[in-house]
């Protein structure tokens, strides 16, 4: 069961604002994450990256958003991935109709010729998944 | 200092339930008051971030993580440190958040909001808004809980919380 007025609130968030809310939080549980694993810190990861703590905090939650600049840098610091763009990959269809996969991993891959299953999609009202 | 419900608020997500508080007799619990009191106003948007990150990020991805709640030490003033439950809040490293859900992590599996307010001063008796009152009420009601956890009254076991009986409805 959920709150009714927590139901309706759900039911009028907007798409963007759902998707920038799971970003943030999964970003953060990330970076947390990895510092847990490595046994540090938060001022270990901030002297790493040659800052203060405190400087550390603003750039996670400070006035502005986090750049992708200063990802970048926590990024390095870490030594771990903390964010994936999908890529895609054009695959010439059967009947000459482009077709676009999406892969979420940052890594070549290949993908096998498209068969009879393929052709069975609607290239035509095909919805890309990222832009 | 009346009897009120522990009610489930919401146990739809796979990781986590939340309950809430509600005084006898009265028609929302403390929660819905704090979300009816922003659902039109300004800060529309930002109840809409908090409410996600409560039912999909805590609820349903990861839990009642430590890292999502915000332990000050001013706000757990009053309450007796007996025990291993304190009053938190729920931690959003977003920019220059400006509302407060005041909460009781019993565990990674079970979180109790209390009500909130907006906070807008660096501390809760400097804030414009009945931050400071909001914040006693949850102490007092987390000293009940807390209370009746120690002493075996209820007890959690996995998503839920039960009387000594075995029973889902509980009052305080």
């Amino acid at each position: 069961m959920r709150s009714k007025i927590a139901q309706r609130i759900i039911h009028n968030t907007p798409k963007d604002v759902q998707i920038f809310t799971d970003l943030y939080t999964d970003l953060i549980f990330r970076i947390n994450e990895l510092i847990d694993e490595k046994g540090w810190s938060k001022k270990d990861l901030a002297e790493k990256m040659g800052k203060k703590q405190s400087e550390l905090s603003r750039m996670l939650g400070g006035k502005q958003n986090p750049t992708l600049r200063s990802i970048a840098t926590i990024s390095a610091a870490l030594g771990e991935e903390l964010m994936y763009v999908p890529k895609r990959k054009p695959i010439i269809h059967a009947k000459k109709k482009s077709v676009v996969m999406t892969s979420y991993v940052n890594k070549s891959a290949t993908y096998p010729t498209l068969g009879y299953e393929a052709k069975q999609l609607d290239v035509e009202n095909y919805q890309p998944l990222a832009s | 200092m009346n009897s009120f419900e522990l009610n489930i608020w919401d146990d739809e997500g796979e990781r986590c339930t939340f309950y809430t508080v509600q005084w006898d007799g009265e028609d929302y619990s403390e929660t819905d008051k704090f979300f009816l009191k922003f659902e039109q106003s300004e800060h529309k948007e930002e109840l809409q971030v908090l409410l996600r990150y409560l039912t999909e990020s805590i609820g349903n991805k990861y839990g009642a993580d430590k890292n999502f709640f915000n332990r000050n030490e001013n706000q757990v003033f009053g309450l007796p440190h007996h025990g291993k439950f304190r009053i938190e809040d729920i931690s959003l490293h977003f920019p220059n958040f400006p509302l407060r859900l005041y909460a009781l992590r019993v565990s990674n599996k079970i979180v109790i909001l209390f009500n909130g307010a907006k906070k807008d001063a660096e501390t809760n008796q400097t804030t414009t808004t009945n931050l400071n009152f909001i914040v006693n009420e949850a102490n007092s009601f987390a000293k009940r809980i807390e209370s009746a956890l120690l002493d075996g009254d209820i007890y959690f076991k996995g998503k839920y919380i039960y009387t000594f009986n075995h029973q889902t409805e509980i009052v305080l």
